[in-house]
């Protein structure tokens, strides 16, 4: 059977499956029309949150009185039970009990007796077992740490019951002491929740997106269009204004306070995976300007050509470092660790075919890294190197700044296989097939999904080795 | 130039009252997508309130009314993947077993409806969302894209990928008699 008439035969079936005769039930109805009248849980944290935010970051280090006061802020439940012996003999001393809210806290951060492979504990959530799944929502999920050499878990804390988050993605902020449990609602919400202890019931802390902020997913890998900053403090998502152009950058702190727009130069249409510069000053954001807006198969309205601008955080002006020739794309920008350079996705099309109206077959795509002070470009990966239909997704830098990696979807067959290359374009190398979900802090090791079962992950070596089977889980990070 | 909110046009009840205009109109293909895209009535009728939810919320973003279907669809077909994600993917298992359980007609059509069914379920999520878009909702490419704000590159290699895992699937089932 060709593609042709699998086509015909898929809609022939959803025609069957699903006509016009299928209707929401009455009960929906009645639900969603009880909408405008429901009183949603307020969410954004006010100007009285901001200060315990802070107080959680600086409990970690310091006294437990300040647990007392995330208590009575109602951001940790009332009643904390002890740490579960089996928890402390893992991760340090038992901690007193009067101090259990910050003593728990800082095994998160403190080192322990020997080093831990890879430079950190993975973080993960996965569905909290045993509890019937919400009606509405997902499941509550259990925040874990794991031990990457043993495989060994550690709960750091469990959704709430109430089932008001819903987990997508867990990242560690950069110093380590606080985990980011982000949830959505669709694309547009980011549900931000923060722990700093093994305290049962994660609430969530914060918030809706600042106003004005309409963010979708990116796909394609590293296309996501909002992103938390490396201290994990602040967050920045693509600005939509009519016809879903993405015209500025919105930055706000992490509770959504302090919110401000950064604008890019009219025409300008931001997508394609921003990224923030290490020390947090700058955002590199691809965008189209002119963007083509034709329907495939009409003539183009524009010819498209892809910037790459330098967005300094604190609203100097926007620098543009990078402009692509005709028939060419440059997205998924990733920095340096030193900040001096950037790793870019550069896509060429077909002869005569402009973005984004480009076969996908005939895309030929290239890693290459630009200077940041003076704007010059090397190409590190060719097109011709990895062939047509094999594009490149997700670069990132080791954290000695001596090699990049990515991954490479094969168009054909299906595959999707992660590289290393020296920054010099030295030592192409292929390090596993299947999908890397996130590298070490010491650039050693990986995690990847194989695809064997859904949410499978397993950890290897970058260099070569043995790949092991870690576990299933929801959303990882490391 | 002042953009058009709608939200600032209305009080609060108005906007209520253009809620519920813009539900009723859209509520049953917005149930027919879910269904199309999660195939469980139960898990469709969830995720349909649950978007309906999140666009009272973002009310505001919504800047032209005549874009609520596309504005809408694109919180419809995101929760709908998110529901796939954190649920338990179906392995690409042999589906012969189940087919084998079920009545032959010989004048059917040419491919047994159960095997296209159960192939789709064998897609990731992000296929899945594609596919309906596609062959349900007969969108074109360009406007698959802009609904889940990827570039139409990756919708056409989402759909490439998706057909071939359908291909292997339905072969797979056709090899052993069973898919006709």
């Amino acid at each position: 059977m060709n593609d042709d008439a699998l086509e015909r035969e898929l809609r022939a079936w959803y025609r069957a499956e699903i006509d016009d005769s299928v209707v929401a039930p009455a009960d929906l109805r009645d639900d969603v029309r009880a909408i405008p009248a429901l009183r949603l849980p307020v969410r954004r944290s006010g100007v009285g949150r901001r200060p315990t935010m802070l107080l959680i970051a600086a409990a970690v280090a310091t006294t437990a009185v300040v647990g007392s006061a995330l208590v009575g802020s109602g951001i940790l439940r009332p009643t904390l039970p002890a740490p579960r012996p089996s928890d402390a003999a893992v991760i340090g001393p038992t901690p007193s009990a009067a101090a259990s809210v910050v003593a728990v806290a800082s095994p998160i951060a403190s080192p322990t007796p020997t080093p831990i492979l890879g430079g950190a504990l993975i973080l993960a959530a996965l569905p909290h077992p045993g509890v019937r799944p919400c009606n509405t929502t997902e499941a509550p999920f259990d925040v874990v740490t794991i031990d990457p050499a043993t495989g060994a878990t550690t709960l750091l804390g469990t959704t709430a019951s109430d089932c008001s988050v819903r987990m997508f993605d867990v990242h560690w902020a950069a110093d380590r002491t606080k985990v980011l449990l982000l949830g959505r609602y669709g694309p547009n919400q980011l549900d931000l929740a923060t722990v700093t202890d093994a305290g049962r019931g994660l609430p969530v802390v914060c918030c809706d997106l600042p106003a004005g902020a309409d963010v979708w997913q990116g796909g394609g890998g590293g296309g996501q269009s909002w992103t938390v900053s490396p201290s994990g403090d602040r967050i920045a998502a693509v600005h939509t204004a009519r016809s879903d152009v993405g015209d500025a950058i919105i930055v706000s702190d992490i509770d959504g306070g302090n919110v401000r727009r950064l604008g890019l130069p009219d025409g300008a249409d931001a997508r394609g995976g921003f990224a923030w510069s290490p020390d947090e000053s700058t955002i590199a954001v691809p965008a189209c300007r002119p963007c083509n807006t034709a329907q495939r198969g009409q003539p183009a309205t524009a010819d498209e050509r892809w910037q790459l601008y330098l967005v300094p955080v604190d609203g100097s002006p926007v620098r543009l470092l990078l402009s692509s020739a005709a028939g060419k794309t440059a997205g998924q920008a990733a920095w340096a660790p030193d900040g001096s350079s950037l790793a870019v996705v550069v896509n060429e099309c077909g002869a005569g075919e402009t973005p984004p109206q480009c076969t996908i077959e005939r895309v030929r795509s290239s890693l290459a890294v630009v200077d940041v002070a003076s704007g010059a470009v090397r190409t590190i990966v060719s097109g011709t190197d990895l062939g047509k239909g094999l594009d490149i997704v997700d670069p990132s830098w080791a954290p000695d700044g001596r090699r990049i990696r990515f991954q490479v979807n094969d168009i054909n067959s299906d595959r999707v296989t992660a590289y290393v290359v020296n920054a010099d374009g030295s030592n192409l190398a292929t390090v596993i097939d299947g999908r890397v979900v996130a590298w070490s802090p010491d650039g050693d090791w990986f995690l990847v999904d194989r695809g064997v079962s859904a949410n499978a992950i397993s950890i290897g070596p970058v260099d070569g080795g043995t790949v092991r089977e870690l576990g299933s889980f929801t959303a990882v990070d490391w | 130039m002042a953009e058009r909110r709608l939200v600032e046009a209305e009080a609060p009840t108005e906007r209520g009252a253009a809620f519920l205009r813009l539900a009723d109109q859209h509520l049953d293909s917005a149930y027919r997508l879910a269904r199309a895209i999660l195939r469980d009535a139960a898990e469709a009728q969830d995720a349909t309130h649950d978007a309906f939810l999140q666009a009272w919320r973002k009310w505001p973003t919504l800047h032209d009314p005549a874009a609520f279907e596309s504005w809408f669809d694109r919180i419809l077909v995101n929760t709908c993947r998110n529901r796939l994600q954190a649920g338990t993917r179906r392995r690409a298992t042999d589906i012969s077993a189940e087919v084998s359980l079920r009545a032959r007609d010989p004048f059917g059509p040419a491919i047994d409806r159960q095997v296209i069914g159960d192939a789709v379920s064998t897609l990731s999520p992000d296929h899945r969302v594609v596919v309906a878009l596609r062959y349900f909702r007969d969108l074109p490419i360009d406007e698959i894209a802009r609904r889940l704000g990827i570039p139409p590159g990756t919708v056409q290699s989402r759909l490439h990928y998706a057909l071939k895992r359908l291909h292997a699937v339905i072969d797979a089932a056709d090899a052993k008699g069973m898919a006709r």
